[in-house]
C-alpha cells in the first residue's frame, strides 16, 4: 500500500510511530504524537451515575483528568487490577474543545514503528472491538496492532457494544437506571 | 512600527472608552428627562460627547466626528440655554446615542471609517437632519459651521469662510512622546483646505549635535476653513506641552499682529519674514473686517494663553490612552479612583490564589500531623492570611449590579412609548455586587425577562382601568444576597400566570401529557418548557415562544436556578438565583464510601448525626422527621453506587435552595473548606449529579455534588413515569 492510502485512514504517513500496549491480551496502538505521558494506576475518584466505561477522574497535577477504563469500553468487562497497569495520558478534542484524558490499560509494550505500507482499514468484524473504535490495523513482526481511534471512543453517544445499542433502543431515552444495570452485570 | 502597535492597542482602548462615554450619555439623558433643568448633568452629557469626538478625532475616524460634533453643537446650545431640553430633544439625542454605538461597533469590527451600511446611512441622514433643525433660524454662529458632511449634503452651509495663520513649533520631546505630527494636518485637511505648509527648520542644531529622537520642526500654515478657532485648536489638543500652537486669522488687527510675532520663538525679523512668507503681513491700522463672531476676534496673546492651559489640560496623555482627553481632567474627582487591568490578569491572580488555598490546605493538614503547636500555630495564621488575600481578589472581580439594572431604564422607556403602556421602574439592591463574568452574561436573560414582564405581563391601560389598578404599570428589579447566592428578581403588577392559559397551552402544544396532576408551582415552571408561548398574537418584542427555555438555559450554564412566583390578577416574580462567582466556592466536605465529596455551602442548613435504626430502609428516596416536619432525604450511597456495607453512624445534611428542603445522608462529615472549582470537561457534562472537582490538600479528588440537579435527579426517578424502568 501506499503512503495515499494511509491518508485515508486519518493517519498521516509522518506519524509512523506507535506507542502499543495491551488491553484484555489484544494489541492496541496509538499515534506517539498525541501521547503526553505515561503514567502507573494510582488513586481513581470514581464519578457516580457516568456510564462503567469512565473510571472516575484523577489528579493529574493539580489537572482533573477524567479516566476511561478501554476494557469496559471495548464491553469486555471492567480491567482487572494488576501491577501493569497503567493510564495513558492524552489529549484530544471533545466537542471543539480540547481536553486531556487517560486510557486505563493492563501494559505499555513499546514504541514501534509501523511502516505505512502495512497499514490496513479496520476489518469489518473478527477483532473483538467496535469497527468505529479502530482507525486502521497494523502488522508489526507477524502479529496485528489494532489503532484506536480516540475520538470514536470518547463520543459516548457510540455505545460499548452491539448488546447495549439494541437494549438502549429498547428501553428509550431513560437510560441512567439502565446503565448501571449494565455496569453491574459486567 | 512601534507607534502603529501602540495605535493598534491605543484603538481598543478608545471602542471601551467610547462605549463606556456612550452608557453615561444615556444615563445622562434620561436624568435629564427627569429633571430638566440640571445643569450638572447637562454639562457632564456635554462633556462624554465631547470626549467621545476628541478621541475619534485622534484615530482618524471622521464619520464619528463629524457626526458627533452636530450632537455636540446642539448639546451645547442647550447648555447655553438657546434651547429648551424637552421630550423629542431627549429622544433624538438618544436616537444619535445608538447611531454612534452602531458607527462605533462597526469600526470595532474593522470596517473602514466612512464605510457604512445604507440603513445606517440613511438613519445618520435623517438625524443630522433633524439635529440641523435645531440649529438654523437661530443667528448664525460660528460652532454652527457644518462639516463637509460626507452623508448628509442636505444641510446648507451658512458660515464664512476665514484664513488663519497657524504658527505651530513642536515639543523636542513630540517623538519621544510617540506622538506622530502627521495626523493633525491630514485632520485638518477633513474640514478646511490647508493653503500653504512651510517648515521652519531654524531649530534644528548642527548635524553632530542633533539626537535623532528629538524633534525641532516647525511648521507655519496658511489654512482655511469655516470652523471657528476653538475647532483649529481643538485638532492639536493632543499636542502635549512645551508644544506651541498660535492661531491667528489673517484679518487680526495689528495689536495681535505684533503678540504673534513677539510669542514665536524666532527673532521679530525672522518671525516676519516666516509669517510674510505665507503672505501674511503687517495689517492694516484700522481692523478691515467685522468679524461675524465676535468671540474668535480674540489677541493672539489670549490665545496663545488658551493653548498653553489646553496643553496643560492635555499634558500627562500619552498616546496609549488618548481617550482621557482634557475633558476628562475637568471632571477627574470621579475617574481617578480607578484603574483599568485586563481582565485575564485578574483571572491569572484569582487562578494563582486557588492554588495557594489548596497547597496551603496541605501543609495545615501536614503541620497537624507533625503535632508541633509552633507548626501548627503559624500555618494558620498564614492561612487566615491567604484567606483574606483570596477574599481580596476574589473582590477585584467584584462589581456591583446597578450599571446593569440601570441600563433597562432605556429599555422600558423604548417598550413604554413603542407599547402605549405606562411603565414605571423600580430598581433596588442596585449596590449588590458579583463577579463580573457572572454580570456580562446575566444581560440577555434579564433582558428577556424584563421585556416578557413589559409586553405579557403588564395589562394595557383600559384593561388596568377597569381592575382598578394605577394606570401606571411597575416593573421591579431587585437584588440581594442570599446564602452564598444573589437573587435578582424582576417583577411586575400585571394580570400574572394564568394557569389553566398555561396548562392548555402545554397540553395543546403536547409539551406535557394530558392527564398528569402537576402543582401550580410545577405549571409555572412550563412557561420555561422550549416552544411554549401563551401570547396570542407575536409582537416584535416577544411571544415567539423562543426565549424563556433560553433564559433557563443561560442561567443554568452559570449554575444558577430560575423559578417564577406568580399571583393571578397581581403579577409575577421571576427569581434568579445565582452564585456569587464561579472560580472559588465554600464547601462543605463529606465522604461517601471511599470518596469525597463537597457540597457547596450555600445549601446547607444544618447537619444532624443518625443512628443506624432512624432511617433503616434501603431505598433510594427516603424521609425523616425533623423536629415534626417532613423532610424526603436521599441516600447519597445508594444513589451513587456504593458497594460496601453501611457504617453504623451516618450523617444527614439538610439541603435548601428556593423553597424545597432535603436531607442527604452521608457516611463522615468533614466540615467546610473552600475549593477551588475544577471543570471535569466535556465527558461529564451531561452528568445529573456533579457539576464539577475540587483537589483536596492530599492531592485527592472531591467531587462537588450539584444539588438542585441531584434533588431533581431523585424526584424524577421516584416520580410515577420513572417506575415501570426498575
Amino acid at each position: 500500500m501506499s503512503e495515499k492510502s494511509a491518508m485515508v485512514h486519518g493517519l498521516d504517513a509522518a506519524t509512523s510511530q506507535f506507542l502499543t500496549f495491551q488491553v484484555n491480551e489484544q494489541k492496541l496502538a496509538l499515534e506517539i504524537l498525541r501521547i503526553k505521558e505515561i503514567i502507573e494506576f494510582g488513586r481513581i475518584t470514581v464519578v457516580p451515575m457516568m456510564q462503567a466505561s469512565i473510571s472516575g477522574v484523577i489528579n493529574l497535577r493539580g489537572s482533573v483528568v477524567p479516566v476511561i477504563d478501554l476494557s469496559a469500553r471495548f464491553g469486555q468487562g471492567k480491567t482487572q487490577m494488576n501491577r501493569r497497569t497503567c493510564i495513558v495520558i492524552l489529549e484530544s478534542t471533545i466537542e471543539e474543545r480540547t481536553q486531556v484524558v487517560g486510557f486505563m490499560v493492563d501494559a505499555v509494550s513499546a514504541v514501534i514503528d509501523i511502516h505505512p505500507n502495512v497499514i490496513a482499514p479496520p476489518p469489518q468484524f473478527g477483532s473483538g472491538i467496535r469497527t468505529d473504535f479502530l482507525r486502521a490495523i497494523g502488522k508489526v513482526e507477524d502479529e496485528f496492532v489494532m489503532i484506536l481511534n480516540v475520538e470514536k471512543l470518547l463520543d459516548f453517544d457510540i455505545p460499548t457494544n452491539l448488546e447495549e445499542l439494541a437494549a438502549n433502543t429498547h428501553h428509550g431515552s431513560r437510560e441512567l437506571g439502565h446503565r448501571e444495570e449494565v455496569s453491574a452485570a459486567h | 512600527m512601534a507607534l502603529d502597535l501602540n495605535l493598534d492597542a491605543a484603538r481598543g482602548i478608545f471602542f471601551t472608552e467610547a462605549r463606556q462615554l456612550l452608557g453615561e450619555v444615556e444615563t445622562y439623558v434620561l436624568q435629564l428627562e427627569q429633571d430638566p433643568s440640571d445643569k450638572e448633568t447637562l454639562n457632564a452629557a456635554f462633556r462624554a460627547a465631547h470626549t467621545i469626538k476628541g478621541s475619534a478625532g485622534v484615530f482618524g475616524f471622521a464619520g464619528v466626528t463629524h457626526f458627533v460634533h452636530d450632537l455636540e453643537t446642539v448639546l451645547d446650545r442647550v447648555r447655553n440655554g438657546e434651547i429648551g431640553f424637552d421630550g423629542p430633544m431627549s429622544t433624538l439625542v438618544l436616537s444619535c446615542r445608538d447611531h454612534i454605538a452602531t458607527l462605533v461597533d462597526l469600526l470595532d469590527a474593522g470596517a473602514e471609517d466612512g464605510e457604512v451600511p445604507d440603513d445606517v446611512k440613511t438613519v445618520q441622514q435623517g438625524l443630522t437632519a433633524r439635529l440641523k433643525a435645531y440649529l438654523q433660524g437661530n443667528g448664525i454662529e460660528k460652532t454652527v459651521a457644518a462639516a463637509p458632511e460626507v452623508h448628509a449634503p442636505a444641510a446648507p452651509q451658512q458660515a464664512v469662510e476665514r484664513t488663519w495663520q497657524i504658527s505651530v513649533r513642536l515639543a523636542a520631546s513630540t517623538l519621544c512622546d510617540g506622538f506622530d505630527p502627521r495626523p493633525i494636518f491630514n485632520y485638518l485637511d477633513t474640514f478646511g483646505e490647508i493653503v500653504v505648509l512651510n517648515p521652519v527648520l531654524d531649530s534644528i542644531p548642527a548635524f553632530s549635535q542633533a539626537d535623532p529622537e528629538q524633534c525641532y520642526l516647525g511648521f507655519e500654515l496658511v489654512f482655511k476653513t469655516e470652523k471657528s478657532h476653538a475647532d483649529i485648536l481643538e485638532s492639536f489638543e493632543f499636542l502635549a506641552e512645551p508644544s506651541k500652537i498660535i492661531i491667528t486669522p489673517h484679518d487680526c488687527d495689528r495689536a495681535s499682529f505684533h503678540s504673534l510675532i513677539a510669542a514665536l520663538p524666532e527673532e521679530k525679523e525672522r518671525a516676519t519674514a516666516l509669517l510674510a512668507a505665507c503672505g501674511f503681513n503687517e495689517p492694516a491700522e484700522k481692523p478691515v473686517v467685522v468679524s461675524v463672531a465676535a468671540h474668535v476676534e480674540q489677541s493672539a496673546a489670549t490665545q496663545a494663553g488658551q493653548v498653553l492651559a489646553a496643553a496643560q489640560a492635555s499634558a500627562a496623555v500619552v498616546p496609549a490612552a488618548p481617550a482621557k482627553a482634557a475633558p476628562k481632567a475637568k471632571s477627574s474627582t470621579q475617574s481617578s479612583a480607578f484603574i483599568r487591568v485586563p481582565a485575564d490578569k485578574l483571572d491569572t491572580l484569582i487562578n494563582l490564589v486557588g492554588e495557594l488555598v489548596i497547597a496551603n490546605a496541605g501543609t495545615v493538614e501536614r503541620a497537624k500531623q507533625l503535632n508541633d503547636s509552633g507548626m501548627v500555630e503559624s500555618t494558620s495564621a498564614v492561612a487566615a492570611l491567604i484567606e483574606e488575600i483570596r477574599d481580596g481578589a476574589l473582590g477585584l472581580r467584584m462589581v456591583q449590579i446597578g450599571e446593569t439594572f440601570h441600563r433597562f431604564q432605556r429599555v422600558v422607556r423604548d417598550l413604554s412609548m413603542g407599547l402605549g403602556k405606562q411603565i414605571a421602574l423600580d430598581i433596588s439592591g442596585e449596590d449588590t455586587e458579583l463577579d463580573k463574568s457572572v454580570v456580562e452574561r446575566i444581560g440577555d436573560p434579564l433582558m428577556h425577562l424584563v421585556r416578557n414582564a413589559i409586553d405579557h405581563g403588564l395589562e394595557t391601560e383600559e384593561e388596568r382601568a377597569l381592575t382598578g389598578k394605577s394606570m401606571v404599570g411597575r416593573i421591579g428589579l431587585n437584588a440581594y444576597h442570599d446564602s452564598g447566592h444573589i437573587v435578582i428578581e424582576v417583577s411586575d403588577d400585571g394580570r400574572g400566570l394564568n394557569r389553566d392559559k398555561i396548562l392548555r397551552k402545554a397540553i395543546e402544544k403536547g409539551l406535557i401529557p394530558p392527564d398528569v396532576p402537576l402543582s401550580d408551582q410545577e405549571i409555572n415552571q412550563l412557561v420555561f418548557l422550549p416552544g411554549f408561548s401563551t401570547a396570542d398574537k407575536v409582537t416584535d418584542i416577544s411571544g415567539r415562544g423562543v426565549g424563556m427555555d433560553v433564559v433557563k438555559r443561560n442561567i443554568e450554564a452559570l449554575r444558577g436556578t430560575v423559578r417564577v412566583r406568580s399571583t393571578i390578577g397581581a403579577g409575577s416574580t421571576f427569581e434568579i438565583r445565582l452564585p456569587l462567582t464561579l472560580a472559588i466556592i465554600d464547601g462543605f466536605l463529606i465522604g461517601v464510601g471511599d470518596s469525597h465529596y463537597v457540597i457547596p455551602l450555600g445549601f446547607v442548613r444544618e447537619c444532624l448525626e443518625l443512628s443506624a435504626t432512624d432511617i433503616p430502609d434501603d431505598r433510594v428516596d427516603l424521609h425523616y422527621d425533623l423536629r415534626g416536619e417532613f423532610l424526603p432525604c436521599v441516600r447519597l450511597r445508594n444513589i451513587f453506587g456504593v458497594k460496601d456495607s453501611r457504617p453504623k453512624r451516618e450523617n444527614i445534611i439538610v439541603v435548601s435552595f428556593g423553597d424545597t428542603r432535603a436531607g442527604l445522608i452521608a457516611d463522615q462529615l468533614d466540615g467546610e473548606s473552600q475549593t477551588v472549582i475544577k471543570p471535569l470537561g466535556a465527558l461529564f457534562e451531561s452528568n445529573r449529579a456533579i457539576s464539577g472537582a475540587t483537589i483536596l490538600g492530599s492531592g485527592e479528588v472531591a467531587l462537588i455534588i450539584d444539588v438542585p440537579k441531584l434533588i431533581s435527579e431523585v424526584s424524577k426517578r421516584s416520580a410515577p413515569v420513572a417506575d415501570n424502568n426498575h
